[in-house]
């Protein structure tokens, strides 16, 4: 595996809807174990760029390159494999599902076993679920829901799915994570929680890329803000540098 | 040992097995066995079908064309071109599984409920080669004198013999279909029930696990026709109409979607309803539209599991209620 710097580069991304140009020759990079957020009004095209990252959608030019791969224009599961995996906005836990079935799905990336194999119980399988299950518990530890294993995931509050889709992105074991939102709908004792522990995942060596509306967590633990405003990359910079551009002052508050 | 036992699925397994032992020694009435010979066999066809309708969230409309794929395929390659049985089994549930795939692959790969279309109109095509290639298939009249299966000197040609074979098979289908459920690949069938776009963000290969799921549950079906064909030695188009279908799918319901044990308990209670209301058969079809109906409205996880969460919320309110009476009030 290669450790250059820059583990993430975006090269001229651009997505059209229909006739709509919902990202517009976009790029930028991202720097290896740091915290980079991308910010900008509703509409500018914040998740645009992390379901394109993701490979949900296919972008129309441009390139995505990952660990000095190009991912764009693989399908998400490929890019899951390639080390990327995310939370979404409108949360997508498996409510089918208990808390602890949600995490070994994280899994899947780690583990081969396939139909045959299950079908007729082979040792391998044995083996892979014993290390599946002590895996997943470590991760449930870690976001402290490890007394809530076996809840049915619908029955737990919102906070809780929002940490346990952290879980179970993170128990794939990835090199760059994406959170889409994670403190959207949290309270302020829930927000704080939730900076320390994006903090927390950071220390763990991975890389995060977040998209936020709430002001005080992007600049509190950011060390690269990029600004996004009608598909256009308008800043980027530390929190500092990005606080005191005039354009990021004009996009949000509009011209004085 | 108790190790083994103390996980309930053995446990059942267990009880089930002895069950399938023993039964044959205390009903001695024929008629019995042979309604639980038919029990067996749907048994095989909609624990397949369960995985998926119940865990993947397709639904098919076409197994009682592979039932049929595998009951022709049998009977005609053993009594015209006389192929050993036992290979033959195997022989037809790999071409019937290849055809699913054909049928499956590009209406799984659209959004929304286009294998129910795909797969009622290809089982509409195969009732009418079965119907009119009358020099291979027998048309309306059917296909005589299939051969009973043998091992050895073993030649099941009985009912009761029949028994022990259709539930030995029912047995593994199950067996299969609980280590299945409970493994990696059964989880990610549950995740792209749950929601799929999160599942491929997993690395889960949505499209190729959907059509394999289908496939194997069309290879469940075609072993239940394969030995159907070889029980009852004839077979005719009429087993295997666009009803047989819908009758499959109203046990996987009535079971319980995504209950391995449900498959089980919803084809028993069907097939006997379905004996019952034999006297009637014209208003076979009302009944079934009925139970699926109200199952659907009142007891939408299937009787089986609706049922238990029922006596679990009750077992639950008497306990509030009783800790309220100790309470200091």
């Amino acid at each position: 595996m290669g450790h250059s710097e820059i583990i993430l580069k975006v090269y001229r991304l651009r997505k059209v809807f229909g006739g709509i140009l919902a990202l517009n020759d976009v790029s930028f990079e991202v720097k290896r174990n740091e915290i980079t957020a991308i910010i900008g009004p509703n509409g500018a095209g914040k998740t645009t760029a992390l379901n394109l990252i993701s490979g949900i959608y296919p972008a129309t030019s441009g390139e995505i390159i990952f660990e000095e791969k190009t991912i764009s224009g693989l399908k998400p599961f490929h890019i899951a494999f390639q080390g990327i995996t995310r939370t979404f906005q409108n949360l997508q836990v498996f409510q089918n599902m208990t808390v602890l079935e949600n995490v070994m799905v994280g899994l899947h990336t780690q583990t081969r076993s396939g139909f045959f194999s299950c079908l007729l119980h082979m040792p391998i399988v044995a083996k892979e679920e014993k290390i599946v299950k002590k895996e997943s518990y470590s991760v449930l530890q870690f976001l402290n829901l490890e007394k809530k294993t076996d809840w049915l995931s619908s029955s737990l509050p919102f906070g809780e799915q929002k940490r346990l889709e952290i879980a179970r992105a993170l128990a794939g074991k990835p090199n760059l994570i994406l959170l889409d939102e994670p403190v959207a709908g949290l309270n302020v004792r829930e927000t704080g929680e939730m900076s320390k522990l994006i903090l927390k995942i950071r220390e763990k060596g991975i890389t995060i890329i977040l998209v936020e509306h709430d002001m005080n967590l992007v600049m509190g633990i950011s060390d690269k803000i990029i600004v996004l405003n009608y598909g256009q990359k308008i800043s980027e910079g530390t929190p500092r540098e990005v606080q005191n551009d005039p354009k990021v002052i004009q996009a949000y508050l509009g011209e004085g | 040992m108790f190790a083994f036992i103390k996980r309930r699925k053995n446990l059942f397994l267990l009880i089930f097995a002895l069950a399938i032992i023993l039964i044959p020694l205390f009903v001695k009435n024929k008629y019995y066995i042979i309604v639980m010979n038919v029990i067996g066999l749907n048994t095989i066809v909609v624990v397949g079908l369960n995985l998926l309708i119940g865990f993947a969230g397709q639904i098919s409309l076409g197994h009682a064309a592979f039932y049929g794929m595998g009951a022709y395929l049998s009977a005609i390659l053993t009594t015209t071109y006389s192929f050993p049985p036992w290979p033959t089994i195997f022989i037809a549930m790999i071409a019937t599984g290849m055809v699913a795939y054909f049928v499956g692959y590009p209406s799984l790969k659209l959004r929304g409920h286009y294998l129910v279309m795909a797969t009622l109109g290809f089982s509409i095509i195969v009732h009418i080669f079965m119907v009119e290639l009358d020099k291979i298939t027998g048309g309306p009249s059917g296909f005589p004198g299939i051969p009973h299966l043998s091992i050895g000197k073993l030649i099941f040609d009985s009912d009761f013999k029949n028994f022990y074979l259709i539930w030995t098979f029912s047995f593994l289908s199950i067996f299969a279909s609980l280590n299945l459920v409970n493994s990696r690949v059964g989880r990610a069938l549950k995740a792209i029930h749950g929601s799929e776009v999160a599942a491929n963000t997993l690395g889960i290969d949505t499209d190729k696990y959907k059509t394999k799921v289908f496939v194997l549950s069309a290879m469940f079906a075609s072993l239940a026709g394969s030995l159907y064909a070889h029980y009852i030695t004839f077979i005719s188009p009429r087993s295997f109409d666009f009803y047989y279908s819908i009758q499959v799918v109203t046990m996987v319901i009535a079971g319980g979607m995504g209950s391995v044990w449900g498959s089980f308990f919803g084809s028993g209670l069907l097939t006997v309803l379905s004996e019952i209301l034999h006297v009637a058969e014209k208003y076979n079809i009302i009944a079934y539209g009925a139970i699926l109906t109200l199952v659907l409205v009142f007891l939408p996880e299937g009787i089986l599991v609706g049922l238990y969460n029922l006596y679990q919320r009750r077992k639950i309110a008497a306990l509030i209620e009783r800790e309220r009476d100790d309470g200091p009030f």
